[in-house]
C-alpha cells in the first residue's frame, strides 16, 4: 500500500498530496496529525466517492482512501473530450435556428453519459455564459457536475460583458490553446 | 505580484508566508472555543458599554456623551501574501474595517508588530508603509505602536473610531423583510491558499489582493442616510459564520440566493480541486448545523465557509431602500450584490438556495 506522510502539514497540502497520490495508486493511506486535515480528507473522500477508513494511532491519524467503481466512473466521465463554442449560434445560416440549435445542443450535453472535461466559450460564445443567456441553467448544472466552464476574458471585455459573467470562470488564450492541445477530442457545435 | 522573495540577514532567499503555518484571518482561533473561554472572564458592568462581547460584534463601543461614543478594535495576523508592502495594506484595511462595520469614523491607529531578528528592517519598513498608507486613506492618524521580536511575523492595528451612539450599526437589528447586501467577492482564503501552494493556474491572485486592500470606508459612508438595520464585516469566520452571528443576534433567519453571491474568479474551481483550508473546515463545524443547502454543490459550500481576510460588509437594509443603497455602494464596489433576504426565524438560521 502506498503511504503518504503529511504529518506536520496543514491544509490544503495533505489533501493535495492525497489527490496527487490517487492519480498513481488505487489505494493510499495518508497520515496527518491534526483533526481538521483529517476531516478535510474525509470530506474529499465523500465528494470523490472514495471508500475511506480512519485509524487513530498514537498521535496521528491514518486515513485509507480506496477508489471505488463509482469514483472510477466519475473520473472517466470527466476525461477524454472538451467542447469549444465560438458563437452563440450553432452552425451557420439562419440565426434564429442557430440559437435554438445551440440551446438544444447544450441541453443534450447535460444528458450525455460522458460529460466533457471542459467547455470553452470564446468570441460570440461568451454570450452564452453571461447575463441574459438562455442556457445558464444547463451550464450551471454542468458546472455542478464537475464540468469546467471557461470564458475568454478578452471576448467578455470586447462585448462589455466582463461584469455579467454568470457561470464558470474567466480564462485567457494561453489556457484556451493548452486545453485544446491536450484534449483527446474536441467538439465544436 | 505573486511570488515575492525576500532575503534574511544571512542572504538566504525565503518567502514571507513560509515563516508561518497559517496566514491572514485563517489564523483566527475557532469561534466556538473562544466563546467558552470568554464566558468565564470576570466583568464589570457599565451601562455606557454599548457593544461588548455579548453578540460577537466587530468592535467594542463605549458611550462618552449622549451623542458621542468611541469604537475600539484591534486586529493582526501573520503574512497572507509574500509582498511585505501588500501584506501591510491588507492587515491595515482588515483592522480598520471593524470600525466601518459599526458605522463609525476612524480617528487614530497604532501599529502592532511582531518581527523576526533574522529579517532586514527594510522588510518591516515596507509592511509599515503599506499599513500607514491605508491609515492615511482612512483619514486617520497613526499615533504610535508596539513591537516585539517574533519568529513568525505579525502585523496589524489597534484602531479607535467614533460614532453617534444612536447610529451604531451592530449585528443586532436585522428585520424580516430586509434585504442583505454583500460588498466584496468571496473566496480570498481559497485563492491565497492556491497561490501559496504555487497552483494559481487561473491567475486569480491579483484580483484577490486588490479586493483585500480595498477599504470598507466607502461602503460605510454610502450607508449614511439609509435605513440600515444591521451591519458586519465578513472576515475569518466566513460569510456563513458572520451571517449566523447577525441572525443569532437579531433573532431572525436568512434566505440566501446562491446565484447572486459574488465569487472571485478561480475560487470555485480551486475548491472543486480540494484546495481547501483548515479554517474553512473549522467554520463549517462551527455553523454547519445551522445551514440548509438546497443544492448539491460542494465547491460552492466551501466558498461560503471560506475565511475572508479584509472581506466586505454584510448589510441588512430596509427592502424598499436596498436597490438605491446598492447603486451607491457599486460606485466603489462594482461587484456588490443583494445576496438574500432576512426572514422570520425558522429551524435553520440560514437557508441557501
Amino acid at each position: 500500500m502506498f503511504i503518504v506522510d503529511a504529518k506536520g502539514l496543514v491544509c490544503p497540502k495533505p489533501v493535495i498530496m492525497a489527490k496527487n497520490a490517487l492519480k498513481e495508486h488505487d489505494e493510499i493511506t495518508i497520515e496527518v496529525d491534526n483533526p481538521t486535515s483529517r476531516e478535510n480528507l474525509e470530506k474529499m473522500a465523500v465528494v470523490m466517492k472514495l471508500d475511506h477508513e480512519t485509524k487513530e494511532s498514537g498521535n496521528f491519524y491514518a486515513i485509507t482512501l480506496r477508489k471505488t467503481e463509482d469514483a472510477q466512473n466519475s473520473e472517466d466521465n470527466h476525461e477524454e473530450y472538451i467542447i469549444v463554442i465560438s458563437s452563440e449560434f450553432a452552425g451557420t445560416g439562419d440565426t434564429q435556428l442557430g440559437s435554438a440549435l445551440m440551446k438544444s445542443f447544450i441541453y443534450t450535453v447535460t444528458e450525455a453519459e460522458k460529460l466533457p472535461k471542459t467547455m470553452i466559450f470564446y468570441n460570440g460564445g461568451v454570450k452564452l455564459t453571461t447575463e441574459g443567456s438562455p442556457v445558464l441553467e444547463d451550464l450551471s448544472k454542468l458546472q455542478a457536475a464537475g464540468v469546467e466552464i471557461l470564458s475568454c476574458g478578452t471576448c467578455l471585455n470586447f462585448y462589455g460583458l466582463t461584469e455579467k459573467l454568470k457561470v464558470g470562470s474567466v480564462t485567457n488564450m494561453y489556457v484556451i490553446f493548452e486545453k485544446q492541445q491536450k484534449a483527446a477530442k474536441i467538439i465544436r457545435p | 505580484m505573486g511570488k515575492y522573495e525576500i532575503e534574511n540577514i544571512y542572504g538566504e532567499k525565503l518567502l514571507l508566508t513560509s515563516l508561518c503555518t497559517t496566514g491572514g484571518c485563517g489564523a483566527k482561533i475557532p469561534a466556538g472555543k473562544l466563546g467558552e473561554v470568554i464566558q468565564k472572564l470576570p466583568v464589570n458592568h457599565d451601562q455606557n458599554l454599548l457593544v461588548g462581547f455579548d453578540y460577537a460584534d466587530d468592535a467594542g463601543v463605549y458611550r462618552l456623551t449622549d451623542d458621542l461614543a468611541i469604537i475600539q478594535t484591534l486586529d493582526f495576523f501573520p503574512p497572507i501574501v509574500d509582498d511585505p508592502y501588500l501584506y501591510g495594506q491588507i492587515a491595515a484595511a482588515n483592522a480598520l474595517s471593524d470600525v466601518y462595520a459599526m458605522g463609525g469614523t476612524v480617528k487614530t491607529a497604532m501599529n502592532i508588530v511582531g518581527f523576526p531578528e533574522f529579517l532586514s528592517y527594510d522588510i518591516l519598513g515596507e509592511i509599515l508603509r503599506g499599513g500607514a498608507e491605508k491609515v492615511k486613506e482612512a483619514g486617520a492618524v497613526l499615533c504610535g505602536g508596539h513591537s516585539i521580536k517574533d519568529n513568525e511575523p505579525k502585523y496589524g492595528l489597534s484602531v479607535t473610531g467614533i460614532v453617534n451612539p444612536k447610529k451604531i450599526l451592530s449585528n443586532q437589528g436585522a428585520k424580516p423583510g430586509d434585504l442583505l447586501i454583500l460588498t466584496k467577492k468571496l473566496g480570498v482564503g481559497i485563492v491565497t491558499a492556491a497561490e501559496k501552494v504555487a497552483l494559481d493556474q487561473y491567475n486569480a491572485f491579483d484580483e484577490a489582493v486588490a479586493s483585500m486592500t480595498q477599504l470598507n470606508k466607502y461602503a460605510c459612508e454610502a450607508m449614511e442616510g439609509f435605513d440600515v438595520h444591521a451591519c458586519t464585516d465578513v472576515t475569518g469566520f466566513s460569510f456563513l459564520g458572520h451571517l449566523y452571528e447577525m441572525m443569532e443576534a437579531s433573532g431572525a433567519s436568512a434566505l440566501i440566493y446562491k446565484e447572486n453571491i459574488p465569487v472571485l474568479k478561480g475560487a470555485l474551481s480551486y475548491a472543486a480541486d480540494f484546495i481547501i483550508t483548515c479554517a474553512a473546515q473549522r467554520n463549517r463545524k462551527h455553523v454547519g448545523d445551522h445551514v440548509q443547502f438546497l443544492f448539491d454543490d460542494y465547491a460552492f459550500e466551501e466558498v461560503l465557509f471560506d475565511p475572508q481576510t479584509s472581506g466586505g460588509l454584510l448589510i441588512s437594509v430596509n427592502a424598499s431602500q436596498a436597490e438605491a443603497l446598492l447603486e451607491k455602494i457599486k460606485e466603489y464596489h462594482p461587484w456588490a450584490a443583494i445576496v438574500g433576504q432576512v426572514i422570520a426565524k425558522t429551524d435553520k438560521d440560514m437557508v441557501i438556495m
